[in-house]
């Protein structure tokens, strides 16, 4: 009996290593997607492409405040392209880097430039 | 005489087998628990996060959107409330129902404030006119995480531009949001900041 017994310990510290490691592997992985904070600068990104059209639009010259080209840490890049006549096609591209990795996004919009009275 | 000696050997053997087992079973439930409590924290922070995002982008949407279609903007400063200002749009509806009068109003507002209804926690209001006893609120009081509003701004970058800044806290992660943009209005008439 106590024979076939031999191999319990080992056995059970194994299955105990496995088992811990499993869920250190889940807890390391779940940890990783709370760090990711990328949908908020891609947010960030969408209301400064739209702040520029706002401006395009009103046809001011005026800039986007440099407070809103940063969030935290992550500088962002606004460039624009204008083409057309009475009719602007505005191509609005913003940049910034998240976890070293260059991220962009591009929105084009069709406007018509009203001259202020 | 075998039957004898298996029994003489396994004298005790349940006693030992148990005192190793059980702390290993201690051991093995403890760091299961841990993890499982870390895992549901981790998840009530994600989902904390995520009301946090939403519900600052949802302001944002909802004054941008009604600013398109302003007839006249008329911005407050909040006294006395901290960093906050009140916006009133008023626009161009073909009818909204009759009023108390019979007649068919023309305009309707839309009213964002922001203010301490219930004593502690600053949320964003709105109403759909001044004398609207509904003051309905915006943000705050989720299940999911419950938010503050830290900043709610207006500024005018450009004639019939509305810039707005909103920042909001988590009450749950302790981490802010602060998105700001502008909005183009192509019906303005009147801007009064």
């Amino acid at each position: 009996m106590l024979k076939n017994e031999r191999g319990f310990m080992l056995l059970s510290v194994v299955f105990l290593t496995l088992i811990v490691s499993l869920a250190a592997m889940i807890l390391m992985n779940t940890q990783a997607k709370v760090q990711q904070r990328n949908s908020t600068l891609r947010l960030t990104a969408i209301n400064l492409a739209n702040e520029q059209f706002a401006l395009l639009e009103s046809n001011s010259g005026a800039t986007i405040p440099a407070e809103d080209l940063k969030s935290g840490d992550v500088d962002f890049k606004v460039e624009t392209s204008l083409s057309g006549g009475e009719l602007i096609t505005a191509t609005v591209k913003v940049k910034w880097t998240f976890k070293n990795q260059p991220q962009e996004i591009k929105f084009q919009k069709i406007i018509r430039v009203i001259h202020s009275d | 005489m075998c039957r004898m000696n298996l029994k003489s050997n396994q004298r005790g053997f349940v006693l030992i087998e148990f005192a190793i087992a059980l702390p290993l079973l201690i051991l093995l439930l403890y760091t299961l628990g841990s993890v499982n409590l870390k895992i549901w924290d981790i998840a009530k922070k994600q989902v904390a996060d995520y009301v946090l995002e939403t519900e600052a982008q949802e302001i944002i949407d909802r004054i941008t959107t009604d600013a398109r279609a302003a007839y006249s903007v008329e911005v407050e400063k909040a006294s006395s409330l901290g960093d906050f200002e009140t916006v009133n749009f008023v626009c161009h509806t073909n009818s909204v129902g009759k009023n108390d009068s019979g007649f068919y109003d023309t305009f309707s507002q839309r009213i964002y404030t922001v203010d301490n209804a219930d004593g502690k926690n600053f949320h964003v209001y709105f109403k759909r006119n001044t004398g609207d006893a509904h003051n309905n609120p915006l943000t705050g009081d989720n299940s999911y995480g419950d938010t503050v509003v830290r900043q709610l701004t207006f500024s005018k970058p450009a004639e019939k531009v509305l810039h707005v800044t909103i920042k909001l806290e988590s009450l749950v992660t302790g981490q802010s949001v602060k998105f700001s943009t502008a909005v183009f209005m192509p019906a303005c008439k009147e801007f009064k900041i």
